[in-house]
C-alpha cells in the first residue's frame, strides 16, 4: 500500500521535505540560542594576547 | 519527474540559504570582534560580497561536487534528495548541539552515503575525494600558517610604526580582507550547491551533458547571500557584548590568510570549509603572539565535529535514501 503511494507523490514527498526544511529554518531565525559558529570564534579571539598590534 | 527536479532544486537552494545562515558568523566574526565595522553593516557587506562572488573564479568546485567525487551513473534524483536531507539533519543537529562544523562538507558526506547505500562504494570517485579529505586537515593548517606568516610580516614591516597608527591603517585594511573573505566563502560554498543542482538538471535529463548553466550560478550566489543576511541578523540580535582582544591588524592577517586558501582551493577545484579556514587564521594571527594564548583545548574539541562530520551526514543519508527505498523501490 505505502509502496504504491509514493511514485503517484514523489513531488508532494519532496515539497514536504522543502516545507519542513521552510520551517526548520524559521524556527533558527526566530531562536534565541547563540550562534555556535560566532560563540567558537570569539572564544578564539577572546584567548589572544592584547598587544597583538606592532 | 519534471517537477520532482523543480521541487529538489528547491531544496537544494534551501540549503544554500541554510549554509549562508548557519556560516555567517565566519563572515563577520573577526571584522565584528575588532570594532572595524558594526555588526548590522558587517552582515550587509558579507552577503553583498557573497552574491558578487557569483561573477568571478568559475565554477571548479562545482564540476568538482557534481561529477567528480560520485559516479553519476549511480545518481539519481532520490539519492541527491537524501543526500541533501542528511546534510541538512547534520547541520540542524549540531547547530542544536552548539557544534560549529562545515556546511560543505554535510552536503558532500551527505551526497556520497546516500550513493553509497544506493549501489555501495563502487559511486565513489576515489580521485575527487583524495583532494577534499587531504584539505579537512590541510585548510586549518594553511590558514594558521598563513595567518602567522602575514601577521610576522606586518610585525617586521611595521616595526618603527605606533601601535596606534597602525591600528588606524588596518582599520581601513580590515575592510579589504572581510570583503576577500566573504568573496571567497561566497564562491566556494555556493559552487557545492551549483554542483548538487547541475546534478539534478543532469540526472533528470533537464541537461543533455553536465555543466553549470549561468541562472544556476545566480540563484545560488543569491541563496547563500540571503542565507548570510537572515544568519547574520539573527546573530546581531542575539549576541552579547564579548570583548575579544583581536585588533584590526590581527582581523586583518587572520582574514587575509582565509582568503588565500578559499580562494587558492575555489581555483584548484578543491571544496573547503570556511569555517575551517577562519579559525586556523585567528589561531594562527594568536600563535605568533603567545603560543600558549590560543585556545587549543577548544580547537581540539571542535577538531571531532569536524572529522565525524563527512561520515555521520553520510550515515544520515544513506538511512533516508533506505527510508525512500523502502516506500519507492524504484528509488
Amino acid at each position: 500500500m505505502a509502496s504504491e503511494l509514493l511514485p503517484y507523490s514523489e513531488t508532494l514527498f519532496a515539497l514536504a521535505i522543502l516545507l519542513a526544511l521552510l520551517l526548520l529554518i524559521a524556527k533558527m531565525a526566530l531562536s534565541d540560542r547563540p550562534d555556535p559558529n560566532m560563540e567558537f570564534l570569539l572564544t578564539l579571539a577572546e584567548g589572544l594576547p592584547k598587544s597583538d598590534a606592532p | 519527474m519534471f517537477w520532482f527536479a523543480i521541487t529538489i532544486i528547491f531544496v537544494a537552494l534551501a540549503f544554500d540559504f541554510l549554509n549562508g545562515f548557519h556560516d555567517a558568523a565566519n563572515s563577520i566574526a573577526t571584522v565584528v570582534s575588532t570594532r572595524v565595522l558594526s555588526p548590522r553593516v558587517a552582515v550587509i557587506w558579507a552577503a553583498f560580497f557573497n552574491f558578487v562572488a557569483a561573477f568571478t573564479f568559475g565554477t571548479a568546485v562545482a564540476t568538482t561536487v557534481g561529477k567528480g567525487m560520485i559516479d553519476l551513473k549511480a545518481v539519481n534524483l532520490y539519492v541527491i534528495l537524501a543526500g541533501l536531507i542528511g546534510a541538512i539533519l547534520w547541520n540542524l543537529i549540531t547547530w542544536l548541539f552548539g557544534l560549529p562544523v562545515s556546511s560543505s562538507h554535510a552536503l558532500i558526506g551527505g551526497y556520497a552515503g546516500a550513493a553509497v547505500a544506493k549501489v555501495g562504494w563502487g559511486a565513489i570517485i576515489l580521485s575527487g575525494w583524495s583532494k577534499t579529505l587531504l584539505f579537512i586537515f590541510l585548510s586549518p593548517l594553511i590558514g594558521l600558517v598563513l595567518g602567522a606568516a602575514l601577521m610576522i610580516a606586518v610585525y617586521w614591516i611595521f616595526r618603527n610604526w605606533s601601535p596606534s597608527q597602525v591600528d588606524k591603517h588596518f582599520r581601513k585594511l580590515q575592510l579589504l580582507s572581510a570583503a576577500a573573505y566573504s568573496f571567497g566563502h561566497g564562491t566556494n560554498d555556493a559552487q557545492k550547491t551549483m554542483g548538487i543542482i547541475a546534478s539534478v538538471l543532469y540526472t533528470a535529463g533537464i541537461l543533455e551533458h553536465f555543466f553549470i548553466p549561468f541562472w544556476v550560478v545566480l540563484m545560488a550566489h543569491a541563496a547563500i547571500g540571503l542565507g548570510t543576511l537572515a544568519g547574520g541578523w539573527r546573530i546581531v540580535k542575539t549576541m552579547g557584548m564579548r570583548i575579544t582582544k583581536l585588533r584590526p591588524v590581527g582581523g586583518f592577517c587572520a582574514e587575509t590568510a582565509a582568503a588565500i586558501s578559499i580562494l587558492s582551493a575555489a581555483l584548484a577545484g578543491i571544496p573547503v570549509s570556511t569555517t575551517h579556514t577562519i579559525a586556523g587564521g585567528i589561531m594562527g594571527v594568536g600563535s605568533v603572539q603567545r603560543f600558549t594564548a590560543v585556545h587549543w583545548g577548544v580547537a581540539r574539541t571542535i577538531l571531532w565535529a569536524w572529522i565525524l562530520t563527512i561520515p555521520v551526514s553520510g550515515a544520515f543519508a544513506a538511512l533516508c535514501f533506505w527510508l525512500i527505498h523502502h516506500f519507492q523501490p524504484a528509488a
